[in-house]
């Protein structure tokens, strides 16, 4: 944790026995790279070398099968914080309690809870609900008005166990029965609990006439509570377990994100150019320094004047990216329109804007013209004169033997040689890899 | 089902209506046609938003906004707003809206946390199926909450003419579907324009990869997408239940149907597309209602989305797709 800034020995990029498979073709194997900070370090071979997939690896697009990619000597992922167990731990009673309502009968105990409110038409009150809430799950009898009787029902409304017209009888009728459910839940011989019913109630009416009740259906409400407690319990651990497990499994393989990579401090170009084309090319710039525009959405909607302040210093930013590489004339055009050449430009223009520390150029000279190669190899060391270093992927060799400190040449996934660009020139299995065998 | 003027009477009057060319009858359609098509643009957004940022047609949405109808239900009979007076009932319209808003805003944001995310990488077809399976579990939950019979939604706003003409009717309920789309799309234009939220959407919709690369936390773009998308069909679903006045747990399949529709018209992914799309769905639904006939609505609607994108099949304002290298 204490070596977030580097112990002095340490290169910026440190690429240690990295193998990248796509079933059983290896792209890159073993591969080893130290990118010192404030350097230009070159990778060449021929094509299929697997320099691409390195950088993929490197900038976050894949996971090396093994191997470690290191930043600063830190591997680049998200931190495991106290906010990602939190947010596991929500998911985990969320999915807890979904599960709980399934197991102990979702349908009954909505119509217990809500249902039976509506059927009896009263107002449907938290504290109504909550008190019917607790009577499921105590699976005590309850009492209905509907259409002038009164009705004493089990906890969910399904089983109608008597009608009677004067609410006192029904109360009466409702004890007894709760009282003959409550010992057989209990067992012969016990006192049921305090909570179940209302002893001096019974006490005061040893007379009731019970009406005819199936045995089964006194078993059932008997059997009710264990039962839906029991489901509860299980169904709200089993439920917490799966959820918790599922998010860390889900932030687990999102950890190597290629935005976290790029937050701390990387960032590319593409071989193939991938701007957003429809935008315009100071956008193209801005997309990657808004977050540092501190504010939630609110603000951006409300357009508060820090953010108006924010957003100002941001478009100086970009506009001052474009300058360094001669675009901020064409600032407004849209960057689909601008010419090949400025589309390369720009998006080194953009991917400096990030305030990256490394940036990772793929083959930016490609189809350019003796003359632009140069503007461009002038480019390179410019951006390494800021500050910034640079990790490039070329094939014009005057540019990578122009610029680089250090050459490592990769043919078939392997690194064949590493050196200055004067030792890389002489260097036989170089010669051999490029020109090929019969040459 | 759109409101309207009763058809002419043919058996009074020996020239049907339509031969005089009654201004104030077609007047009245398209005014009903423009507040029905307003209400199928705040739907048909969150179809074009969705497949704009990661090419998925979120068959789901719909019946989300049946779900929002449910909680908006509920809602008015939990909090007794039947029995409110007039200021107090425009203020619970807000809440409502606000609230729904989120309900639907969050539960799009989880189904794609859950559902869509996990699949980013697959075929495409893979999350369309699963947007298909996502669509029966929400109609599921609709049928437990609703019940199979369709639920009358209580009108909570008298249906008094504004405007003292008896010829044309613009009621209390027109308005309030002009005052709450009207300012959702500003803000949501500002949004999408003027925000780096909607900078980093707009650039994660062309380009994920290199958005990520440059640091937007691609994820995060996606799920506000969603919400918003689910925001404002929340508040649709509000404006459907006061105005239509009648939901049912299957009412998202056939208005999901036409919002779709109506994004697909107007060019899918674009978001002035997807407003224009409703608006000319909702006017000729109107216009074929009251001179054709209802029951052929539907015919002429698709009939007409067909012609449409035989000559132009990247939708009104769709751009033209440029094959990805």
């Amino acid at each position: 944790m204490n070596e977030h800034a580097g112990p002095a020995g340490t290169p910026l990029l440190h690429v240690d026995r990295v193998t990248v498979r796509f079933g059983g073709l290896v792209a890159v194997s073993e591969l080893d790279l130290d990118v010192p900070e404030g350097s230009i370090i070159s990778l060449i071979g021929p094509n299929g070398a697997g320099k691409t997939t390195a950088f993929n690896c490197v900038s976050g697009i894949y996971a090396p099968s093994s191997g470690s990619v290191r930043f600063r000597g830190k591997r680049l992922e998200r931190a495991f914080t106290p906010g990602t167990i939190l947010r596991a731990l929500a998911v985990g009673l969320l999915t807890g309690l979904l599960f709980a309502a399934a197991a102990v009968d979702v349908d009954r105990l909505w119509m217990a809870v809500v249902k039976r409110g509506m059927i009896t038409g009263e107002r449907f009150t938290m504290a109504g609900a909550m008190e019917r809430l607790r009577g499921y799950f105590r699976s005590e009898l309850a009492i209905d008005q509907m259409a002038g009787k009164w009705r004493v029902v089990s906890a969910d409304g399904s089983d109608v166990l008597a009608i009677k017209r004067d609410l006192g009888e029904a109360k009466l009728v409702r004890d007894a029965l709760q009282a003959k459910v409550t010992a057989r839940r209990t067992g012969p011989g016990t006192i049921p609990d305090a909570t179940d019913l209302n002893q001096r109630d019974i006490a005061a009416a040893p007379s009731v006439v019970l009406p005819p009740v199936k045995e089964e259906v006194l078993d059932r409400l008997a059997a009710g509570k264990s039962r839906i407690r029991w489901r509860g319990w299980l169904g709200l651990f089993s439920g917490m377990l799966l959820g918790i497990a599922g998010t860390l499994a889900v932030w687990q393989r999102g950890r190597r994100s290629p935005h976290v990579v790029a937050r701390a401090g990387i960032s590319r170009t593409f071989q193939n150019i991938r701007l957003f084309s429809s935008m315009s090319v100071l956008e193209n710039v801005l997309v990657g320094l808004d977050r540092t525009i501190p504010g939630g959405v609110f603000s951006m909607l409300l357009r508060t004047p820090k953010n108006r302040r924010d957003e100002a210093e941001a478009r100086i930013k970009a506009l001052s990216a474009l300058d360094f590489v001669g675009l901020s004339g064409d600032a407004n055009r849209i960057a689909g329109e601008l010419p090949y050449g400025d589309q390369r430009r720009l998006e080194i223009a953009r991917a400096l804007a990030t305030g990256a520390k490394l940036i990772l150029l793929d083959e930016p000279a490609a189809g350019m013209n003796p003359s632009e190669a140069g503007d461009l190899a002038g480019l390179v060391e410019r951006i390494r004169d800021r500050g910034v270093t640079v990790l490039l992927i070329e094939h014009h060799m005057n540019v990578v033997m122009r610029v680089s400190d250090r050459i490592a040449v990769l043919d078939h996934g392997t690194k064949i040689a590493e050196g200055t660009p004067a030792e890389v020139r002489r260097d036989e299995k170089v010669i051999e890899a490029y020109l090929g065998g019969e040459g | 089902m759109p409101r309207q003027a009763g058809p002419p009477d043919y058996r009074s009057d020996p020239f049907p209506e339509i031969f005089r060319v009654s201004v104030q009858f077609l007047l009245q359609q398209c005014l009903i046609g423009l507040t029905n098509g307003a209400l199928i643009a705040l739907v048909a957004l969150g179809y074009t938003m969705v497949y704009g940022i990661i090419g998925l047609i979120n068959f789901a949405h719909g019946d989300l906004i049946m779900l929002g109808a449910c909680l908006a239900l509920s809602l008015v009979g939990a909090l007794g707003m039947t029995a409110a007076g007039p200021a107090t009932t425009w203020v619970g319209i807000g809440g409502l809206v606000l609230l729904c808003g989120l309900f639907c805003g969050l539960l799009n944001v989880a189904v794609d946390r859950i559902v869509y995310k996990p699949l980013r990488n697959a075929p495409k077809l893979a999350p369309l199926v699963s947007a298909i399976g996502v669509s029966f579990i929400f109609m599921n939950v609709g049928l437990f909450w609703l019940g199979p019979a369709d639920k009358s939604f209580p009108e909570l706003l008298p249906s008094t003419n504004l405007l003292h003409n008896d010829a044309l009717q613009f009621t209390w309920k027109d308005l309030l579907v002009v005052l709450i789309v009207g300012p959702l799309m500003v803000a949501l234009s500002v949004l999408v324009k003027g925000t780096k939220l909607g900078k980093a959407m707009r650039a994660v919709s062309q380009d994920p990869t290199a958005a990520a690369l440059v640091g937007v936390n691609v994820d995060r773009v996606i799920a506000a997408t969603f919400f918003i998308g689910g925001f404002l069909g929340g508040a649709a679903s509000v404006i459907y239940g006061l105005y239509i006045n009648t939901i049912g747990f299957q009412m998202g399949f056939q208005n999901g149907l036409y919002a779709f529709t109506a994004a697909v018209l107007g060019g899918i992914g674009s978001i002035p597309g997807a407003v224009l799309g409703g608006l000319v769905i909702g006017l000729v639904r109107a216009l074929a209602s009251a001179y054709v006939g209802e029951r052929w609505t539907g015919a002429i609607v698709f009939a007409i989305l067909i012609v449409i994108l035989v000559f132009r099949p990247e939708g009104l304002l769709g751009r033209r797709v440029k094959e990805k290298v």
